[in-house]
C-alpha cells in the first residue's frame, strides 16, 4: 500500500520510494529511507496534507507526494 | 607575518540556531525563528577576540551540500568560491544523526571545522546526551557544546575556535594539513563508481558529490569528467533501484549510526507535552479555528493592553507642548513645534506600545514552533489559490513589513509562485498601518475595537488570496515545487531573543518616527500653515480639489490629504489625520473627538480599508521593482492596489452606512 492510504496513528515500514528524482533527493537528505518506521500523526482539515512521523522528526507531505511512497502491508 | 584577520562560516541544517549562535557571537539583531528558511542570504558580523579579528558569516540553513534548492547553492557556492578560514558547524544535539549527515559531506571535503552542537537542554531531556569526547575523537575535530541564548557558553566555544584556527593557520603555511578527509565505506557499486570517477582526476569528495547530486554540482567538471560520471550513473542505475544518493545518504547514516550504536534515536519517542499540544494544535477540526482565535485573542490583546502605555506616551507628549507653550512666546517657531512636531510625531508614538505587543506575541507564535503547524493548517487553502507552501513565511513576516517579506520570497523557486507571493504582500497588514486602524476603532468601535483589528486584517488575506487566485488564472502554470516541511519540535521562546526582537522593533519605529514621519510632519504643517491669512491653506485647497474623487466613499479633504501623505509611509497617516483634526483639540482625546464629529462612522470603516489596500509604500514599491526586476510589477501593484483601495471603501461606506 501506498503511505496516503495509512490511517491515523498507524506505523508502517518503508519498502520503496517511486517518483521524480527531485523528490527522492530532498526525501534522502532529510534522512527518510528505506526500512524506516513511518506514522500517520495528523491530517489537516482538508485531509491534504499530511503529518507524518518518523522517530522524533516531523514532516508534512501532500497526498500527491506521499502516493509515490510504498509502505508495508502489515505491521 | 602572522594573520589577525579570520573567516567563520556557520554551516548547519535549517533551524538549528545558526541564527541565534551568530547573532550572540556577533552583537547582531539578524532575525531568527524555530522554522526553516527564516535565513535566506549571506550575512557578516565581525568580533574582536583575543587580538584578533573573527568575521563570521551566517548562511542559509541547507540538508546537503549536493542539493540545488537557493539555500543550498548559496551556502554551496559561497563556501567554493570563497572558501572561508573555518567552519562552525552547528548541530542540534536532540537530533544529532541527521545533522551529523551534513558534517560527514564537510569533513570529506576535509574542510577545516569545529562543531558546534545545540540544544543539548533538550537532548538532556531526552536522556540522550552526546558524548562530546568521543564524538571529536571518533570525527577527528573538535566538538563543544554551544547555545545561541546563553553568554557563557560561547567563551570555551570561542577559545578552541581561535586555537584551532592558530593551529591550521600555521600548518597551512608549513604545507601540512591538519584535516584528514572522513572515508566513509559506501556500497561496492558506489565505490565502483567513485574509483571510475577518481580516474578522471577528481579527488574523492568531488566523485561522491558527483554520484549523490547526479552530477549537478557546484564545481567544473572536465570533459573527461564529465563522460565518465555520466557512464557510473547508468551503471549504477542498471543495478539498482534505488537512486545514488539514496545509496550515499544511507551510507552515511550507516555510518553515523555507527558511531554511537548505543543511542538509537528512533526508539526515543515525542515528549507527552509535544504530542499532547500537536493533538490539539494539528486537530483536523479543532486546528484551524484555534488558530484564528488566537489571532484574534492577539488583536484584542494588542489593543487593549496597549492603551495603557499609550495613555503615559500622550501625557508626555501634551507636558511636552504645555512646557513650550510656556517657555516661547506665541511665534511661527512656536508653531511648528507644538503643531507640526508634536501634533505629528506624538500623534504616531502614541502607537508605539500597539505596534510592540504585536511584535511580540507574533515572535512568540515564530519561536514556539506554531507558525509552521499553521501552514500545515492552511496549506491547501494556500495551493488552491496558486500560493507555494513555503508563501506562509514571507506573508506573516509581511505583518511587520512588506520590505523584508517580500525579500524572504527568494527561498519560492518556481517563478509564478514567487511573483504572487511578491504582488499580494502589500495585502498583508503592516505594522505602520496599525496607528491608523487603531486610532478609528478606538473612536468608531470602542466597545470591540480588538475584534475590529482583527477584522481588518483578516480582510487582507481575504483580498490577498482573492488576487493569488486570479493572478494564477491568468499566468502561465509552471510545474509546481515538491512542498516538503519539516514541523519543528515545540520550543520555549527564550526571553532574551524575545526582548532583543521587540526591543529592535522599538528601534525601527523610532528612527522611522525621527525620519520619514518628522519630515512628512513638516511638510504637512508647511502646506497647511502658509498661505497665512488666506482664507484656505495649500493642504485644504489640495485636499478640496481632490475631495471629489473620495467623497463617494464618504472623505473630506482632511481623510484626502492624510490618505495622499501615507504614499510616503503609511504611519505619516495617522500624523497627517493627527494634525488636520488638531488644530482646535488639546489633546488625542480632543483628536478623536475632533473626529467623530467630522466623520460619519461608515466613512471610519470605509478609511480603514482604503489605508488597508491601497498602493504600497514607496519602500515596497522599490523591493517589489527590484525583485521582480521589471517597473511593469510595481505599476500594477499601484493600479490594482488603488482601484481594490477604492471598491473596498466604497462597499464599506456604503454597506455601512445601512448598518452603523
Amino acid at each position: 500500500m501506498t503511505l496516503d492510504s495509512l490511517a491515523r496513528g498507524q506505523s508502517r515500514k518503508i519498502v520503496n520510494i517511486s517518483g521524480c528524482g527531485d523528490f527522492r533527493q530532498r526525501l534522502a537528505t532529510l534522512g527518510i529511507l528505506r526500512g524506516q518506521m513511518i506514522q500517520l500523526s495528523a491530517v489537516s482539515p482538508w485531509g491534504n496534507p499530511k503529518v507524518y512521523r518518523l522517530g522524533r522528526q516531523q514532516i508534512c507531505l501532500r497526498n500527491e507526494e506521499a502516493v509515490c511512497i510504498q509502505v508495508s502491508d502489515n505491521d | 607575518m602572522t594573520k589577525k584577520h579570520f573567516t567563520v562560516a556557520l554551516v548547519g541544517n535549517p533551524n538549528c540556531g545558526k541564527t541565534s549562535l551568530f547573532n550572540l557571537l556577533t552583537g547582531a539583531r539578524q532575525r531568527t525563528g524555530n522554522m526553516a528558511g527564516v535565513t535566506v542570504d549571506i550575512k557578516q558580523g565581525t568580533r574582536e577576540y583575543e587580538g584578533l579579528t573573527l568575521t563570521f558569516v551566517d548562511l542559509p540553513g541547507i540538508y546537503s551540500l549536493s542539493q540545488n534548492r537557493v539555500e543550498e547553492r548559496v551556502t554551496r557556492d559561497y563556501l567554493l568560491s570563497t572558501p572561508p578560514d573555518f567552519i562552525l558547524n552547528v548541530l542540534d544535539a536532540s537530533h544529532l544523526s541527521r545533522h551529523l549527515a551534513l558534517t560527514t559531506q564537510l569533513l570529506e571535503q576535509s574542510l577545516p571545522t569545529l562543531l558546534a552542537l545545540n540544544m543539548m537542554d533538550e537532548a538532556a531531556r531526552l536522556r540522550q546526551v552526546p558524548d562530546l569526547k568521543e564524538l571529536s575523537r571518533q570525527l577527528g575535530v573538535p566538538a563543544l557544546a554551544s547555545d545561541g541564548r546563553n553568554i557563557h557558553i560561547i567563551k570555551p566555544l570561542l577559545d578552541q575556535l581561535v586555537a584551532s584556527l592558530l593551529a591550521s593557520n600555521q600548518h597551512q603555511s608549513s604545507l601540512v594539513s591538519t584535516f584528514r578527509a572522513l572515508d566513509i565505506v559506501y556500497e561496492p557499486h558506489i565505490e565502483q563508481a567513485v574509483e571510475q570517477l577518481q580516474l578522471a582526476d577528481l579527488p574523492r569528495w568531488q566523485a561522491i558529490q558527483c554520484l549523490e547530486a547526479q552530477g549537478d554540482v557546484g564545481f567544473q567538471l572536465t570533459e573527461n569528467a564529465q563522460n565518465a560520471m555520466t557512464s557510473a550513473l547508468q551503471m549504477l542505475a542498471d543495478r539498482h533501484d534505488e537512486t545514488a544518493t539514496e545509496m550515499i545518504t544511507a551510507g552515511r547514516y550507516g555510518y553515523i549510526h555507527g558511531l554511537f550504536h548505543e543511542i538509537d534515536e528512533n526508539h526515543v519517542d515525542i515528549s507527552r507535552i509535544d504530542s499532547w499540544l500537536d493533538r490539539i494544535t494539528l486537530n483536523r477540526w479543532l486546528g484551524l479555528p484555534l488558530f484564528f482565535v488566537s489571532l484574534w485573542l492577539i488583536f484584542e490583546a494588542t489593543f487593549t493592553f496597549g492603551a495603557y502605555p499609550a495613555d503615559w506616551i500622550e501625557q508626555g507628549v501634551s507636558l511636552l507642548g504645555d512646557g513650550v507653550n510656556w517657555l516661547l512666546p506665541e511665534s511661527l517657531f512656536r508653531a511648528v513645534i507644538t503643531d507640526g512636531l508634536l501634533a505629528g510625531v506624538g500623534g504616531v508614538l502614541v502607537f508605539l506600545p500597539n505596534v510592540v505587543l504585536l511584535f511580540f506575541f507574533i515572535a512568540i507564535l515564530e519561536q514556539s514552533g506554531y507558525m509552521a503547524r499553521a501552514a500545515f493548517l492552511t496549506d491547501r487553502v494556500m495551493s488552491k489559490v496558486g500560493l507555494h507552501g513555503k508563501a506562509f513565511v514571507p506573508l506573516v513576516m509581511g505583518f511587520g513589513c512588506n520590505v523584508p517579506a517580500i525579500m524572504a520570497t527568494r527561498t519560492i523557486e518556481e517563478p509564478r509562485a514567487r511573483l504572487i507571493t511578491i504582488l499580494i504582500n502589500p495585502f498583508m497588514s503592516c505594522s505602520a498601518r496599525l496607528p491608523v486602524y487603531v486610532l478609528l476603532a478606538g473612536i468608531f468601535f470602542t466597545d470591540n475595537a480588538g475584534s475590529a483589528l482583527f477584522g481588518i486584517h483578516m480582510l487582507g488575506i481575504l483580498v490577498a488570496f482573492m488576487i493569488a487566485a486570479l493572478l494564477s488564472r491568468w499566468l502561465p502554470a509552471q510545474p509546481n515545487e515538491i512542498f516538503i516541511m519539516e514541523l519543528p519540535p515545540w520550543r520555549w521562546p527564550s526571553w532574551r531573543s524575545l526582548v532583543l526582537h521587540v526591543w529592535d522593533k522599538v528601534k525601527d519605529f523610532l528612527q522611522k518616527v525621527g525620519g520619514v514621519i518628522l519630515v512628512g510632519s513638516l511638510a504637512v504643517w508647511v502646506l497647511q500653515t502658509f498661505p497665512m491669512q488666506a482664507e484656505m491653506s495649500f493642504l485644504e485647497q489640495l485636499g478640496r480639489w481632490m475631495a471629489p474623487i473620495f467623497a463617494p466613499l464618504g472623505f473630506q479633504w482632511q481623510e484626502t490629504v492624510a490618505l495622499l501623505s501615507g504614499f510616503l509611509a503609511k504611519e505619516v497617516i495617522a500624523a497627517t489625520l493627527a494634525m488636520v483634526y488638531q488644530v482646535n483639540a488639546e489633546d488625542i482625546g480632543g483628536l478623536q473627538l475632533a473626529i467623530q464629529a467630522g466623520l460619519a462612522p461608515a466613512a471610519g470603516l470605509a478609511l480603514m480599508v482604503f489605508t488597508l489596500l491601497y498602493m504600497p509604500c514607496l519602500a515596497t514599491l522599490a523591493v517589489i521593482r527590484r525583485e521582480t526586476g521589471s517597473w511593469r510589477w510595481a505599476a500594477l501593484s499601484i493600479f490594482s492596489g488603488l482601484v481594490l483601495a477604492w471598491v473596498g471603501a466604497w462597499l464599506a461606506f456604503t454597506l455601512g452606512s445601512l448598518i452603523l
